[in-house]
């Protein structure tokens, strides 16, 4: 005689089973036995109660959810909002990129006019004025290399690393704060000024 | 936050006096949210969700807060763990959203979260605890002490050993029986197939046999 499947006896302990499953389980005491067997486990597990809670905590639930997100620094803005970290990761790739590519471009590249260039740029920049002292944007001409260079970037090859799209690497730099801005130019002035000659060192020099 | 003039701003949402729809007249059902739209299906909330209306997401949180936390009760045991739980769940729902791409339907995404939710938080613990509630939420009055007693013995029996079996029996034991889910949603749920949730409910009714027999997990 054959038995009935697994399925079919998971069937017939949850709902009764087929009518031919019934007829087997009146002439295979086998089959009985395993389908009784489920069902008094099955009812020992419904059996269990679960507390309905008051029905003030669903407020509370849902309130609490609120309090977490809107507390939560990662959640400055909504999901899709222009400051989520689905969009601080171009910023960060875009600058890195930036980065990389202005300290190998600087040590690789013969730079013959660099020193006609100096004097322009220690115009443009004060002494000691690496770190603008003031709120506003940085506009210098380190910063906007930093700029270019960005958007020169091979998105392609950054975006199979990353959600990207083509004009994140604009919106990245100039999306970043003044404050951010500057932090860029002053870590660069250190890089590059480290990748050129040892010893000429040169403030406001990018 | 651009939340100014949301079709589902606050007073919008507000419990209308008989709980009805003025659309169709459906009576509300506890838990679920009030004053809605009835274009506000579960992708549109998503959507706007996403374009910034946080405000979308309460109602997701409302709509779908009943069921996420019944499924974090049951691998918690406990009031207090189930609602620290359904808040993390939720929080990383929020987290994710912007990646629903709708194959599922939200309930079976936010079910998956919950789950998994539900998974790491037993993965963490080393002893299962019994719930305090055990022996509350019984209607003294109509039931005798003594049997009251023994009822409160066997959950406690049950309890125990459901959170004995191994984590996909665990979790396809409870949609299954505490969810009422048909198995190809909890394939989806589970990310497995039909297949298999039928084998691991079927382990897991027999291993809950034999623990509650005393005997040793197969």
């Amino acid at each position: 005689m054959s038995h009935l499947s697994r399925d079919r006896l998971l069937d017939a302990a949850e709902r009764g089973g087929t009518p031919e499953d019934a007829a087997h389980l009146a002439s295979c005491a086998r089959c009985r036995t395993e389908v009784e067997g489920l069902q008094k486990v099955l009812a020992d597990i419904r059996g269990v109660e679960m507390p309905e809670p008051s029905p003030l905590f669903w407020e509370h639930l849902s309130g609490r959810v609120r309090a977490a997100i809107a507390t939560d620094p990662a959640f400055d803005v909504p999901p899709g909002g222009i400051r989520s970290w689905r969009w601080a990761r171009p910023v960060l790739v875009a600058t890195a990129v930036a980065i990389v590519a202005l300290i190998v471009g600087r040590a690789m590249v013969p730079r013959p006019g660099a020193d006609r260039l100096q004097p322009a740029r220690a115009a443009a920049m004060p002494e000691n004025s690496s770190v603008n002292p003031g709120n506003e944007l940085v506009t210098d001409d380190g910063w906007q290399l930093i700029v270019d260079v960005a958007g020169a970037s091979d998105w392609q090859a950054i975006a199979a690393d990353g959600d990207l799209h083509p004009g994140s690497s604009e919106m990245a730099v100039s999306e970043l704060s003044a404050d951010e801005q500057r932090e860029l130019v002053r870590l660069l002035n250190e890089e590059l000024t480290a990748a050129a000659a040892p010893g000429r060192a040169r403030k406001g020099d990018v | 936050m651009p939340q100014t003039g949301w079709p589902w701003s606050s007073a919008r949402m507000t419990q209308s006096s008989d709980d009805r729809r003025a659309d169709g007249g459906a009576v509300r059902d506890p838990g679920e949210p009030v004053g809605l739209p009835v274009s506000a299906d579960d992708a549109a909330l998503v959507s706007a969700c996403v374009a910034g209306h946080r405000a979308a997401f309460d109602v997701i949180v409302e709509r779908h807060q009943r069921a996420v936390y019944q499924i974090c009760y049951r691998f918690a045991g406990n009031h207090a763990d189930a609602s620290d739980l359904a808040q993390d769940a939720f929080v990383r729902a929020y987290r994710a959203l912007p990646g629903f791409k709708g194959d599922a339907a939200l309930g079976t995404w936010l079910h998956r979260i919950a789950v998994n939710v539900g998974l790491n938080h037993v993965a963490k613990r080393k002893a299962p605890v019994e719930p305090l509630e055990t022996t509350e939420h019984v209607d003294a009055g109509a039931e005798r002490p003594d049997a009251k007693v023994m009822r409160a013995q066997r959950e406690r029996a049950v309890r125990a050993a459901i959170a004995r079996l191994p984590p996909k029996q665990r979790a396809t034991l409870l949609l299954r029986v505490y969810r009422d889910l048909p198995h190809d949603e909890i394939a989806r749920i589970l990310g497995s197939s039909v297949g298999s949730v039928k084998a691991n409910f079927f382990h897991a009714l027999n291993n809950l046999r034999r623990l509650l027999r005393d005997e040793p997990l197969r």
